[in-house]
């Protein structure tokens, strides 16, 4: 299956095979991520959508190897990053990956910051434990991080504190820390959930840029189609932890193949669209992940169901360009 | 946030000082050289304290020392004893200066020793939970069934009298006051993305508690042994009223109290001045333990 979604762009950043992350609950295990596997390339962003609880942060945590444990624990899988299993690593190596490699950007910035040291210092920490630069360098590093999200008064600002901060500032700061490194992969877990709508836009263009500049891999993760749509490459759509449908932006939204990701579309309001006309729901409501059966998690609300759909998993396969779907259905 | 963060652009940038490591305590100094009441506070608890440690230079008489034939003098009546002397004669200025001894000794002391035992054990339960906590929890839960004086004198019947061991007794019976309140900090400030993040690093528990945990848990802690050293100078005075303290003739202010209580109707000044002093510390201490927590908090600036 890994093997249909390998295309020709050269060695991919980051390929993931078949990762799985259970929990492990007094009430039996939830599989949180049950089998997802893509394949990430320099200077890609994916959007990975879904809806809460379809497993989309603990893909993002178990690339980080950040899955709270216990009750959690990767069970299965393969995390390619560079050509190098990250599961493989010890966790004094993997303490180098985050941060320096792979950095994450937390959905609430105002608590990602220790209310009692200043901006600048809590950014130059991270700096002097990967990067080993003097003070001075250290100092010059952490003020052009800040200038390059847009921080206005770079020097002045570093020296005040979290609080000082109003939240579309704070969560700059944040982006600052994390290409402080110049990290090759971001991963950015819902980082406007906190932020009013005028704020998220100016964070998604921001992180939209950087992600240019730099030309490092951008994961995106959030339930919010219009995002998704501003700034992925690719998106990764997951329903109750699994991956449904994987495909270029302009293709996902202008084809979708997955009956999910259709109901997905019917559900969102459009500028442009009929606006007397109702919009759709998704009938039913998403599965309990404890001991799922091998069938597929969409039949219970899925129009197109088969008789197969509930006596096997569907796997993901290419119905087009660079598209893949998990449904046995030809929509 | 953002007003704040407007008024303190400009003074942000007026200062431009250097930042090292130790930032977060200049800072917090800083901030408490501009707060006057909290100075204020400082230097009558200061006073206090060094009146009652110079005692033996400055007190004009031992404070054991009977003058026969100048009983129940008032205060400001006689040039030899300014604030009158007691039943026995004893000069009241120079008890209430070594008193001063006995009741801050037994206060800050009992303190302490509340919060060497509850605070290393609150962190330690909220840190490792689990087994930890349960055990711990319930060993709060214990100490808080018993009432506080009963545990104090049960602990002096079995420890024998002596300055020492009232402070043991006081400090022990208190612990779970600091502990309880370490605990529930800690278990907030330990799920905090920067506390996840520093661990997600590779922080070591050593830099995880000395940097994040105890600096963010320790402001309420501050304010309760502030406000605690008054409890423990009322205790100690308790177990001297009921004959478990110091012995005379050695004074403390709550022997003092106790002992001039009989007497409130005639002779007001045997119990209002040492009654006034407890109520200085408790003030001095109160307010010196806002203005500590005040200027640990860079978010009470302004």
């Amino acid at each position: 299956m890994a093997h249909a979604l390998r295309d020709r762009r050269g060695p991919p950043l980051l390929d993931l095979i078949d990762l799985k992350t259970y929990f492990f609950t007094r009430d039996g295990v939830v599989r949180a991520v049950d089998g997802v596997s893509f394949q990430m390339h320099h200077g890609e962003t994916l959007g990975i959508v879904g809806e809460s609880g379809s497993g989309k942060t603990m893909t993002a945590l178990s690339i980080m190897r950040l899955v709270p444990a216990p009750p959690g624990r990767i069970v299965g899988g393969r995390i390619m990053f560079q050509g190098n299993d990250l599961l493989q690593l010890r966790e004094a190596q993997m303490c180098h990956v985050r941060g320096r490699d792979i950095a994450l950007v937390f959905q609430d910035p105002m608590t990602a910051f220790d209310p009692l040291y200043r901006i600048g210092e809590q950014i130059e920490e991270a700096i002097e434990w990967h990067l080993r630069l003097d003070r001075k360098a250290r100092r010059a590093r952490c003020i052009a991080a800040l200038e390059r999200v847009g921080i206005p008064a770079a020097p002045e600002r570093a020296r005040a504190y979290p609080h000082e901060f109003s939240g579309g500032m704070i969560q700059r700061a944040m982006i600052a820390m994390a290409l402080a490194c110049e990290p090759k992969l971001l991963i950015a877990d819902e980082p406007t959930t906190a932020l009013d709508v005028t704020m998220e836009a100016q964070i998604v263009d921001l992180l939209r840029d950087l992600q240019r500049d730099t030309g490092m891999g951008l994961i995106y993760v959030t339930h919010n189609m219009g995002v998704v749509a501003r700034i992925a490459h690719r998106v990764a759509v997951m329903y109750a932890g699994t991956l449904v449908e994987t495909a270029p932006t302009k293709t996902l939204f202008g084809t979708p193949k997955h009956p999910y990701t259709l109901g997905l579309m019917r559900s969102v309001p459009r500028v442009d669209g009929d606006l007397s006309e109702r919009l759709q729901a998704i009938e039913g409501l998403p599965p309990d992940l404890i001991d799922m059966p091998d069938a597929c998690p969409f039949a219970p609300r899925c129009p197109f169901v088969m008789a197969r759909c509930w006596d096997e998993r569907p796997q993901l396969r290419m119905v087009g360009e660079d598209h893949h779907i998990a449904c046995f259905a030809d929509v | 946030m953002t007003v704040g963060s407007r008024a303190s652009f400009g003074r942000l940038g007026a200062q431009r000082r250097a930042q090292r490591r130790s930032s977060m305590w200049l800072d917090a100094f800083r901030r408490l050289r501009k707060n006057k009441l909290a100075l204020a506070a400082t230097g009558l608890t200061l006073g206090l304290v060094l009146v009652a440690v110079l005692a033996p230079i400055i007190a004009p008489y031992p404070y054991d020392q009977p003058h026969f034939g100048s009983s129940w003098v008032f205060p400001f009546r006689d040039s030899r004893f300014i604030l009158g002397t007691d039943s026995l004669g004893r000069d009241m200025l120079s008890r209430l200066m070594y008193g001063g001894q006995v009741s801050l000794l037994v206060g800050v002391g009992a303190e302490l020793i509340s919060l060497v035992v509850g605070v290393p054990l609150g962190a330690l339960a909220g840190l490792r939970g689990g087994t930890t906590d349960y055990v711990i929890c319930r060993l709060i839960d214990i100490f808080s069934a018993l009432p506080y004086i009963v545990v104090v004198i049960l602990m002096l019947a079995l420890l024998g009298p002596g300055l020492g061991n009232i402070f043991i007794a006081i400090g022990l019976a208190a612990w779970v006051g600091p502990c309880r309140l370490i605990r529930g900090q800690v278990l907030s400030v330990k799920e905090t993305p920067y506390v996840r993040a520093a661990i997600s690093m590779g922080a070591s528990q050593r830099q995880l508690i000395l940097r994040h945990l105890i600096p963010n848990s320790i402001s309420p802690v501050i304010v309760a042994a502030a406000l605690g050293i008054p409890t423990k100078i009322f205790a100690e005075a308790g177990l001297s009223f009921l004959g478990l303290g110091v012995r005379p003739p050695t004074p403390s202010w709550g022997l003092m109290l106790g002992e001039s209580f009989q007497f409130a109707r005639g002779y007001y000044y045997m119990v209002l001045f040492p009654a006034v002093l407890v109520a200085l510390t408790m003030l001095g201490f109160t307010l010196m333990g806002d203005g500590l927590r005040d200027s640990l908090d860079p978010r009470m600036e302004d």
